[in-house]
């Protein structure tokens, strides 16, 4: 009797483990994309080393966006794999600065739209993954200098679009990833749950 | 033989564990495939910004300027007949605008295709160039992580909808930068950009509206439901706190939103659940009537 009652629980167990092994993300994210599952957000980058190149960002911009990488490495289980003189095959992030009006064919100062963009985000080279999650093996990322004032401003929307260029989406709580005039320029704790340990 | 009847139960198990599991398996993964907004909506280019109007009233033709924000030239209700390919830009590091490459181009970075919508009636305002044979072409992002095929595939799914809309060239024409380059200008003669993100679809009659071009929390905001979300429910957001580290931005370059406006859901109790488009017409049909705009007088 003994050997059946274990292989049972043993059948118990392998039946959930296949079953869930095989299923889609099942809960609520404001993490990366998946087809099956569709998030708020974006592919997530591909790897856990990221190298970026800024090398056209005027000073005030690449020292804000240096804080970015350094706060991304810092505070998440991504690492900072190198910055690129010049954007080459693996690089991962690509920043660049402007005034911007209507680059992308995007409405930068909001007069159609009703959103005054600071910056934006684009995976310009995306992987599809087996199984349907996409992934994002080169982001662009633009900050609008017309609204690059200050300093907490210019570091909280770094760490906003690096936030976007590595899978994370908008959120609700004390974080750079809450939209609009939030001041905070670090990622959140529920930020980092998304991000560390994917890698 | 005596061991393989000893050990039948265990192999019995076995096997039923192995086609439980892949039972499991297979209905869990064969999940329905997207919608066509989900596909639109999903993996598309993200930004942070400010909101400069906070209501669907500031929209609706005729409404006055919030801010740099200027209302749509019409609101109509339409449906979703069919998605084209429309423009799309490469990268280039310079402050110039992006180079129009050919839709296909591998070097295209930015897409936007034209949603085709047959107008079925203009609710507020009035359409311009590019209405032809009743219908409109309204550019919307293609997202890299869907083609064109995939979403004309579902575009049966696309539904119905209420959308504020301008003719791109006469758009840029009032805001005062016209479009010079003739390929360019052509193009915009031909489409409609939507206004304020303002797409507001029934996807299956009877339905809560969706808002795909929106943010999740600033549809909410904007129709007057309550966005439930998973972090809504991890941690409750504590009031921004501003020191010498991370001092409290003020806007300066361009004015925001007004807290005047009343949102779609009025005055009644916040629900989690966005209003129906029918509920949704009547709000902006009285905001028409207020401003003067409705096609309909009669109905005011």
């Amino acid at each position: 009797m003994r050997m059946p009652a274990l292989a049972l629980l043993f059948a118990i167990v392998a039946s959930l483990s296949a079953g869930l092994t095989a299923a889609t993300p099942v809960l609520a994210n404001t993490f990366g994309f998946f087809v099956y599952h569709p998030t708020w957000c974006c592919p997530k980058t591909d790897n856990r080393d990221v190298y970026w190149n800024g090398s056209t960002l005027t000073s005030n911009m690449i020292t804000a966006a240096d804080y970015g990488m350094a706060n991304l490495d810092y505070q998440t289980d991504l690492r900072i794999g190198g910055y690129d003189d010049t954007a080459g095959t693996h690089t991962d992030l690509v920043m660049f600065d402007a005034r911007y009006v209507d680059y992308w064919g995007k409405d930068w100062d909001g007069s159609s739209t009703g959103v005054n963009i600071t910056g934006a985000t684009k995976c310009v080279r995306v992987l599809a993954q087996i199984g349907g999650e996409y992934t994002c093996d080169r982001a662009e990322l633009r900050f609008d200098l017309a609204d690059m004032t200050t300093t907490t401003i210019r570091k909280k929307t770094a760490c906003h679009e690096i936030g976007h260029a590595i899978g994370l989406g908008h959120t609700n709580l004390t974080s750079c990833m809450k939209q609009g005039t939030s001041t905070t320029q670090t990622y959140s704790s529920h930020d980092r749950s998304h991000i560390n340990g994917e890698w | 033989m005596v061991n393989v009847n000893k050990r039948l139960p265990l192999i019995l198990t076995l096997l039923a564990a192995v086609l439980t599991g892949t039972f499991a398996g297979t209905l869990l993964t064969s999940s329905p495939q997207p919608s066509f907004w989900a596909k639109l909506r999903y993996g598309a280019s993200m930004s942070d910004g400010q909101y400069l109007f906070d209501s669907v009233a500031d929209i609706v033709p005729g409404a006055s300027d919030s801010g740099a924000f200027k209302a749509a030239a019409a609101l109509v209700q339409g449906t979703v007949v069919d998605i084209e390919p429309g423009i799309a830009y490469a990268s280039d590091d310079g402050d110039s605008g992006a180079p129009v490459v050919p839709y296909d181009s591998q070097d295209a970075a930015m897409r936007y295709a034209g949603l085709v919508v047959r107008v079925d009636k203009v609710l507020a305002g009035r359409l311009g160039q590019g209405y032809t044979d009743g219908k409109i072409r309204i550019r919307v992002e293609q997202p890299a992580t869907t083609t064109l095929a995939e979403l004309k595939e579902s575009i049966g799914t696309a539904g119905t909808g209420l959308m504020f809309v301008h003719n791109l060239a006469e758009r840029q024409q009032l805001l005062g930068r016209p479009v010079t380059d003739p390929a360019q200008l052509t193009y915009a003669r031909t489409v409609y950009t939507p206004i304020g993100e303002g797409l507001f679809v029934e996807e299956s009659a009877g339905g809560p509206v969706v808002a795909p071009l929106m943010d999740a929390r600033r549809a909410a905001q904007l129709l007057g439901y309550t966005y439930l979300s998973e972090d809504s429910e991890a941690e409750p957001s504590p009031t921004p706190t501003c020191d010498d580290l991370d001092p409290c931005f003020t806007p300066t370059s361009k004015p925001s939103a007004t807290a005047t406006s009343v949102p779609a859901g009025g005055t009644e109790p916040a629900s989690t659940t966005p209003p129906s488009l029918t509920a949704l017409r009547s709000t902006l049909l009285a905001a028409a009537c207020a401003e003067g705009t409705s096609a309909d007088s009669t109905s005011c």
